[in-house]
């Protein structure tokens, strides 16, 4: 097990600053997802770190040592790549071993290593073949016997299951993360879908254009993202926002609705944001009236659109719900449910519960 | 569809027949006797063997024929390695001034081979080379269109594939026999025909660099015949046409099999 941290880590190609200084510490053994839209710099961040990218400022520490010079084959680490990489002249077999020699094992050694990897991903019955014979799903199987039979201390996946149909991606995500347990690798992994980040990670990090956003553990950033950036990546759908300025009792959008959230803040100019689950079928205490501009019944849950303040918002109410285009809905917010990001787009931290509840005693 | 097919078949049978008829007409006089040849007959009426022993005995044409295949090889050989070495190195590893570097590979292909005649001339000459195998094939060991072929190909292979390999610890050189040449072997096989092709066929340098009859290529040793007293005797030139086109003509057969072999793999794949 071995950790990696990246302090102040930047990347240019030219005049164009890809990587705008990183300090993140990966703790050995954890499951650390980067996340982000594509072309914010996953990539280039990743293969800094597998030294397949030179490191323009900053240090990479590996387990506390200096890494940035280090050749790939020096950093204890294994690669998966989003095509795989798999070499189409080869059987699955060589694929596997091609490159253990360089670890100073005998051919025995390494048959046994493969025959082992091998029938920890179920390839047993595939050695033989050659990658074109083989379906994608097995094709990534190969890409991950061959990582993990280098028994590297460090696994490191860029975008490794979006070649996959939905189903299978579903399966496999359980499946990396069981091996990577099972191994007790470091991991570091790439992917565009905050999903695939929140549903496999320790903590992730989201990137925007080259900057941190957030990092953290995938629940921080659903409840309490860091930023409106954060915000909308985050969830599906993602959260609700709309521009909002102070008024008396709190804050309005420019169609008149009033919020109140549970923030004490002098911005003359926000924006509030709310999670489609936190918006409620009111019983007493109403937020505001909704003229459904769309509906969609799932069998679990209904999913309701329309529009607040100029901006399309959505609703999930669980269950199901026969309501009707054009329909008006009364809808209730928790005020503690609401965020609320400056001008900048910084989150705004609420008041803390406790106090909150005092004040409301003393109005 | 069908008329379209038939258009399209007659009119290539038709270019292959006139393309084919030199050929099909020199190995026709090499089986006929000085007489027949004279008389204008199109096919031997009596077919013998005999022009081709002729040829055999009179001009030393298994040593040409051996020079030939020996300076061919070499330079294929040579070819072969220098270029996809240098292609592996235009692909493959980064260095300061590449893209320069390849545009001056490049340019060389625009200088015609002649207009460097006289300076190879004199390099082969001050190195003793005149009248061997070296000075026949060392000054064509460089191929820009060889470098620039593989390079073309080796593009095609996904750098995932060379970066996976330096992440296992891979050397570079193990990378490039054990992964980058088994993938290229389509466009290897037809740099190595060519190459072997043009070298067999070559007549003005051989013609520079030798003047011995042990030295000298079957391109040469052909030309050599017109003026020695043999060249009214078209049966046995004929016969020995024929016996230096068999091996282009062999070659071309494996190449073409190992060429579409290739061609369909990629398509199935
Ligand atoms: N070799 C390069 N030269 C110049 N720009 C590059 C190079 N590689 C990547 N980039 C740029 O860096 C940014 C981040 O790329 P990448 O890390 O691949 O994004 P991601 O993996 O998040 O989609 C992109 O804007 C891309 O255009
Ligand atoms: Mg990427």
């Amino acid at each position: 097990m071995k950790s990696i941290q990246l302090q102040h880590i930047q990347k240019s190609y030219g005049d164009t600053e890809v990587i705008r200084g990183i300090d993140v510490t990966i703790e050995a053994g954890e499951f650390f997802a980067l996340v982000g839209p594509s072309g914010c710099g996953k990539s280039t961040m990743l293969r800094m770190i597998a030294g397949l990218e030179s490191i323009t400022a900053g240090t990479l520490r590996i387990d506390g040592v200096a890494a940035n010079e280090l050749k790939p084959s020096e950093r204890q680490l294994s690669m998966v790549f989003q095509n795989y990489a798999l070499y189409p002249h080869m059987s699955v077999e060589k694929n596997i071993t091609f490159g253990l020699h360089t670890k100073g094992l005998t051919k025995l050694e390494q048959r046994e290593r493969c025959h082992e990897a091998a029938e920890t991903l179920g390839l047993t019955d595939y050695l033989k073949r050659k990658p074109r014979e083989l379906s994608g799903g097995q094709r990534q199987r190969v890409a991950l016997a061959r990582a993990i039979v280098t028994e590297a201390p460090i696994c490191l996946m860029d975008e490794p299951l979006s070649n996959l149909d939905a189903k299978l991606r579903a399966k496999m995500r359980s499946e990396i993360r069981q091996l990577q347990r099972k191994l007790n690798l470091t991991m570091i992994y790439v992917t565009h879908d905050q999903v695939e980040a929140m549903t496999m990670a320790d903590r992730m990090m989201l990137l925007n254009e080259g900057e941190v956003q957030q990092i953290g553990k995938p629940l921080d950033l659903y409840n309490k993202p860091a930023n409106t950036f954060v915000a909308s990546f985050i969830g599906s759908p993602p959260m609700n926002l709309v521009p909002v300025k102070r008024s008396e009792k709190g804050f309005v959008a420019s169609d008149g609705r009033q919020f109140q959230p549970n923030v004490m803040t002098t911005v003359e100019t926000a924006t509030l944001g709310v999670r489609p689950e936190q918006i409620l079928p009111a019983n007493e205490d109403v937020t505001f009236y909704a003229e459904l501009k769309n509906i969609e019944v799932l069998g679990t849950e209904t999913i309701l659109a329309f529009d607040v303040g100029g901006v399309e918002w959505l609703a999930k109410w669980p269950g199901q719900w026969p309501l009707s285009i054009g329909e008006k809905v009364a809808c209730y917010i928790d005020p503690k449910q609401m965020s609320l990001f400056d001008a900048d787009g910084e989150r705004i931290e609420p008041r803390h519960p406790k106090l909150f509840e005092a004040l409301e005693v003393f109005q | 569809m069908t008329m379209r097919n038939a258009l399209v078949y007659t009119l290539l049978v038709l270019s292959a027949a006139v393309m084919l008829f030199p050929i099909g007409y020199a190995f026709s006089i090499s089986l006929m006797d000085g007489g027949e040849v004279l008389k204008g007959n199109l096919i031997p009426e009596e077919p013998s063997l005999a022009n081709y022993v002729a040829a055999f005995d009179r001009i030393p044409l298994l040593t040409y024929l051996v020079n030939s295949l020996v300076v061919a090889l070499l330079v294929m050989v040579g070819q072969v390695v220098l270029s996809s070495l240098a292609a592996f190195a235009f692909v493959f590893i980064d260095f300061k001034g590449k893209a320069l570097i390849f545009m001056l590979f490049l340019a060389t292909m625009m200088v015609p081979w002649e207009a460097t005649m006289v300076p190879n001339f004199l390099t082969v000459q001050s190195l003793g080379w005149l009248n061997s195998v070296w000075g026949l094939s060392v000054p064509f060991f460089a191929l820009a269109f060889g470098t620039f072929l593989l390079r073309q190909q080796f593009k095609t292979i996904p750098h995932e594939m060379y970066e996976a390999s330096q992440i296992a610890g891979i050397s570079r050189f193990r990378f490039f026999w054990n992964v980058v040449l088994p993938v290229s072997k389509t466009p290897l096989v037809t740099l190595s025909v060519y190459s072997f092709l043009t070298t067999w066929n070559m007549y003005l340098w051989p013609l520079l660099v030798t003047n011995t009859e042990q030295a000298r290529t079957v391109q040469i040793g052909i030309k050599q015949m017109q003026s020695n007293e043999i060249a009214s005797d078209w049966g046995v030139v004929m016969a020995a046409v024929v016996m230096i086109i068999i091996p282009t003509l062999l070659l071309l057969f494996a190449g073409q099999k190992q060429l579409q072999e290739g061609l369909t793999q990629g398509a199935i794949k």
